[in-house]
């Protein structure tokens, strides 16, 4: 219906502009250069009227548009930082907003008073040192005071935050297409992780000589386990080619295979070799004291990310492949991912999901949502549901087809819900060559935020006195 | 005798078609050229947008209009692609500001106005000139032939970040579209160049007698600062472009480290994609004000000559468009706010960038100062550039809250950016254009436009420009990001679904409504009825040749200039405009 109707619009605004044109054509037959070239003043007149028409019209759609839709939906800032950011965002609203109304009215009214009159000469006015020093000292003053409040806030979040408290430390891991991310387990810290350990799902024998299962390391992280089971990886794809290799080979020990062919395989076997050596020289023998540990309770999660509410949450970002952008609307935070190099960020969230659920104006909001969502389900002829607020995750930069679609539900819970969740997790589809033990191969527990340890990212301590600074 | 012999020079220089339409060597003939390039370029520009704005505006809808002009690869059943909608996306991007905003308006204006306005016979190498538009035509042809290949052309932004723009693997239009996209780019760029050189030393060398820097219109200066902008900054473009094009033919990695195909590690690590992003936007940010300036210039000519009032604050003008030049090197990271980049450079680049408001302010109050006791003739130039004014006001100042390294975490890459620029940069300066075409086209033709359909077209223009990119503000407040394939995926943006349909319908109707311009150039260029020597009565000397086009601008001698190009309304004179080549009266005084 939608369809036929554009249809219509635009056999009907096609038909009126060929129409037009004609019209066109004949006037201009009559007319010569100097008809177009002198406005008379009753046309000028008109012309001028246009513009405060014009501008009162555009105001009023940007009122009416402030009215309606000036509530974006993303509700009250759900992070600490952002109550600063959105505070910062209205003061400067309150500033650009006025100025912008006014120039666009002086405008408009200075075209309207100044048109054209024959009785009447322009002034000569060529300039004023007072007038323009007025204009140049205001705004270097306002951008001043907008400088500072950006300023400030941008240290806020960027340098002092990530230094209060004691974080939870969570990773993000960006791929096409999705968000998988990577819990710190007991230790609350993150193992190393690197992209040359990535592969398929395998089977492998450990270092001790034990059959286990790899799920393929989405992540990348180093442990033993996962080092072997990529050697295990490779190893199988140098059979493959080695066997291709040797079928190729005819009685007389000559390739019959185009040179082509063989050049491939050969220079995916050296690639395997190289592979495999690059792992063992940069990974295994470099990596082989306790720091390749930290990975070993690192937690792989491909579903919704529980955070804790009032307690700081530090993100490392890395991307598997192209760069995306974690964005989190309802948070105000926002840092890209990209590969080779992790980036920071750090929030802390200060309502729980159900809290903000509970918000009179969110709940207004997903009121609507409900209706316009539903209408369109059922125009769809899809079963209604029902929408419900969710803190959520997506992709801002533009990374390929499915750029579109990358989302993850970030779940804000109080810490007993917290730690429910946390016990229940699925590990072992998550992290099949671990066994979820704690640092006494006891199963991992979540106990709580370890009170003992006051830990945030910096260290108060003077390392080189070891005194508390 | 001389003259006899200039006859006979003149008759002996008796043309071919193919050089006095191709191959010529004359400034008026290649701004002609740039223009029909550019307006060639641009309506295919324009009509990309419509068709990805179909799909946005109307998610669940079939358009068979979109399977019969694309084919059934591009949209099966009218359901547009996905990476068909990554690469219209990426080439209105590439389109627009390239080779409409960048070739089409520096090479019409400049290579147009600079000999004219200077009293120069001709630009200082017309051989240079040349080739500088046939590269640009060459890129052109590259750019527009990377639309028919089976891989579709380059898709991943007209920023084109690696990796996604190294890797077919990951994006089918980083194949051979992507190669295209670099080879056309490089071949603008060098053709940018050999522009670039050419207009400074003709603004510097060949200004008439009497013609001193503080006596050029403002349109000269803009044209110079532009070109120098743009000399500097472009081979910047061609670096990354190299390295990029080594990243992807020869496994070096400068761009890339740590990437895995589906299970395979690349071997290339060390790079950084974030390195691209510098490089790009080292151009990026100054190729904004590349757009933007002669945008100002042709404004500020435009205003002051149907305000029938002088320029106010000429020096301050020169003098902010000199700071926007200068300032527009070093604010580049402000589109990296969000890469991780040290926070210290993240404040640095908020302070610089926020500087730059001050000389555009200057601008606008100027602007608007000129207005004020004006005597406004409002032709269709004058529209257009009252336009700018309004969309320069409210498109510079969401830049604000953009420039604030704080506040652009919750803005970042969503549609506010989008609006933004398509606001300040996108429509400021397509509506300088028109105002120029529609100022100088007796210049360029020796015709009149119609100006009735000029009035239309302006007003649709702007309504529709407005309507498409006021409401993305909304949207991007919502957090909505900018890029996507459809809005659907997210209940939480369902609320601005009408504002969408809101979008595309001003979308739609903007790029229809610009067939009535298309019609009245052409119809006009051939068919309008004959313009007068000087139909504005303007002051510059581009008004001071003759209609017909001779070569060498003016037949006899080179007008001297005796006078600032801003004297209208005089007092003292009953005319209220007096031309540069007027020498002053005895009792007068230099403005």
């Amino acid at each position: 219906m939608t369809g036929f109707l554009i249809l219509i619009a635009l056999v009907i605004g096609v038909g009126a502009i060929i129409q037009l044109v004609r019209l066109n054509e004949v006037a201009s037959e009559l007319s010569t250069g100097r008809e177009q070239e002198e406005i008379g003043e009753s046309e000028n007149n008109i012309l001028a009227l246009t513009w405060p028409i014009f501008m009162v019209a555009f105001l009023g759609f940007m009122f009416w548009m402030m009215a309606k839709y000036g509530y974006g939906g993303l509700g009250p800032s759900a992070s600490a930082h952002g109550v600063e950011l959105d505070w910062v965002l209205q003061m400067n609203y309150w500033i650009i907003i006025p100025v912008a109304v006014i120039c666009n009215v002086l405008l408009a009214y200075f075209a309207y008073k100044y048109r054209y009159s024959k009785d009447r000469k322009a002034a000569y006015f060529l300039h004023s040192s007072k007038l323009e020093m007025l204009w140049t000292a205001v705004p270097a003053v306002v951008l001043a005071v907008i400088i500072f409040m950006g300023l400030k806030t941008w240290r806020d979040i960027m340098i002092d935050s990530p230094n209060e408290g004691q974080p939870t430390i969570v990773e993000v891991y960006a791929k096409q297409f999705g968000w998988n991310f990577r819990l710190s387990g007991e230790n609350n810290k993150l193992g190393q992780a690197d992209y040359k350990l990535i592969g398929p799902a395998t089977d492998f024998v450990d270092i001790n000589g034990a059959k286990k299962h790899s799920n393929g390391n989405p992540l990348g992280i180093v442990t033993m386990d996962f080092i072997y089971a990529k050697y295990a990886d490779i190893d199988n794809s140098l059979e493959t080619v080695n066997k291709q290799l040797e079928e190729a080979k005819g009685a007389t020990g000559e390739y019959w295979e185009s040179e082509e062919i063989i050049d491939k395989l050969l220079t995916k076997k050296s690639n395997l070799e190289l592979q495999k050596s690059r792992i063992k020289a940069g990974l295994e023998l470099s990596l082989l004291d306790s720091t390749s540990n930290l990975g070993s309770d690192d937690i792989f999660l491909d579903e919704d990310l529980y955070l804790v509410v009032n307690r700081p949450v530090s993100f490392q970002f890395r991307s598997r492949d192209v760069i995306h952008s974690a964005w989190f609307p309802h948070f105000r935070a926002q840092m890209n991912c990209t590969p080779g190099t992790p980036t920071y960020f750090t929030f802390t969230p200060i309502y729980t999901t159900a809290e903000m659920r509970t918000k009179p104006e969110v709940q207004a909001h997903y009121k609507e949502i409900n209706t316009i969502h539903n209408e369109r389900l059922k125009s769809l002829g899809e079963e209604e549901e029902v929408v419900e607020m969710n803190f959520i995750l997506l992709c801002n930069k533009i990374c390929g087809a499915g750029h579109y679609n990358m989302q993850k539900n970030i779940v804000v819970v109080t810490e007993e819900e917290y730690e429910k969740w946390y016990e229940c997790i699925d590990f072992k589809e998550a992290n099949p060559t671990q066994p979820r033990l704690d640092v006494n191969g006891n199963p991992a527990v979540y106990e709580g935020w370890r009170s003992d340890s006051d830990e945030s990212l910096v260290n108060h301590t003077n390392m080189a006195t070891g005194k508390e600074s | 005798m001389s003259v006899g012999h200039a006859e006979a020079h003149a008759h002996h220089h008796k043309e071919s078609f193919i050089s006095k339409y191709i191959f010529s060597m004359d400034h008026k003939m290649i701004a002609k050229q740039y223009l029909i390039t550019a307006i060639v370029m641009g309506i295919v520009g324009i009509t990309l947008s419509a068709l990805f704005r179909l799909k946005l505006g109307w998610p669940d809808t079939q358009f068979g209009i979109l399977e019969a002009l694309l084919g059934s690869d591009a949209a099966p059943e009218g359901v547009l692609d996905t990476n068909w909608y990554l690469w219209l996306v990426t080439m209105h991007g590439t389109i627009m500001v390239f080779f409409v905003l960048t070739g089409g308006l520096s090479g019409t204006f400049s290579n147009l106005l600079i000999p004219l306005q200077i009293g120069a016979r001709d630009m200082a190498s017309g051989l240079l000139n040349m080739i500088s538009y046939w590269m640009f035509f060459l890129s052109c042809v590259l750019m527009l032939s990377s639309l028919f290949i089976q891989t579709g052309p380059a898709s991943a932004g007209w920023t084109i970040y690696p990796p996604l723009s190294v890797l077919e693997s990951l994006q089918p239009g980083s194949g051979l579209g992507m190669t295209l996209w670099l080879l056309s780019m490089t071949i603008f760029v060098a053709s940018s160049l050999l522009g670039s050189i050419n207009y400074i030393v003709t603004i510097l060398n060949l200004r008439t007698k009497g013609m001193s820097m503080t006596r050029l219109p403002l349109t000269i200066w803009t044209f110079l600062v532009t070109a120098v902008v743009g000399l500097l900054s472009f081979p910047v473009l061609v670096s990354a472009v190299v390295l990029l094009l080594m990243d992807r033919g020869l496994d070096t990695s400068f761009y890339l480290s740590e990437i895995t195909v589906g299970a395979d590690a690349l071997a290339q690590t060390g790079g950084s994609p974030v390195l691209f992003e510098h490089l790009f936007w080292f151009l990026g940010h100054p190729e904004v004000y590349i757009v933007l300036l002669p945008s100002l210039g042709i404004a500020s000519e435009v205003i002051s000559t149907s305000s029938r009032k002088p320029i106010f604050g000429y020096r301050a003008m020169i003098g902010s468009i000199f700071s926007i030049g200068f300032l527009s090197f070093i604010v580049w990271a402000h589109h990296m706010f969000v890469t991780g980049m040290s926070p210290f450079l993240g404040s640095l680049f908020t302070f610089t960038t926020l500087l730059i408001a001050i000389p555009s302010a200057v601008k606008v109050f100027n602007y608007l100062t000129t207005l004020w006791k004006g005597n406004i003739i409002y032709t269709p130039a004058m529209m257009f550039s009252m336009g700018l004014i309004s969309t320069f006001i409210t498109g510079g100042i969401t830049g604000i809250l953009l420039a604030d390294s704080s506040l652009d975490i919750s803005k970042h890459d969503t549609y506010f950016v989008v609006g933004h620029f398509h606001v300040v940069m996108g429509m400021s300066a397509i509506l300088a254009m028109f105002a120029g075409i529609y100022h100088w086209f007796p210049k360029m033709y020796g015709r009149m436009m119609n100006r009735k359909l000029g009035y239309i077209h302006f007003w649709i223009t702007i309504i529709c420009g407005y309507g498409v990119f006021m409401p993305m503000h909304f949207t991007g407040e919502g957090g909505l990001p900018r890029r996507y394939y459809e809005n659907t995926n997210f209940p939480m943006f369902d609320h601005f679904m009408d504002l969408n349909v809101l979008i595309s319908i001003f979308a739609i109707v903007g790029v229809l409504a610009q067939i009535i311009f298309f019609w009245n150039f052409f119809y006009s260029a051939y068919r309008g009825p004959k313009a007068s020597q000087n139909p504005w009565k303007a002051n510059s000397l581009e008004w001071t040749t003759p209609v017909e086009h001779v070569h060498g601008n003016w037949p006899g001698a080179l007008p001297e200039v005796h006078r600032w190009p801003y004297d209208y309304s005089k007092p003292g004179w009953d005319v209220d405009f007096v031309p540069q080549n007027i020498p002053l009266r005895p009792d007068e005084e230099e403005h």
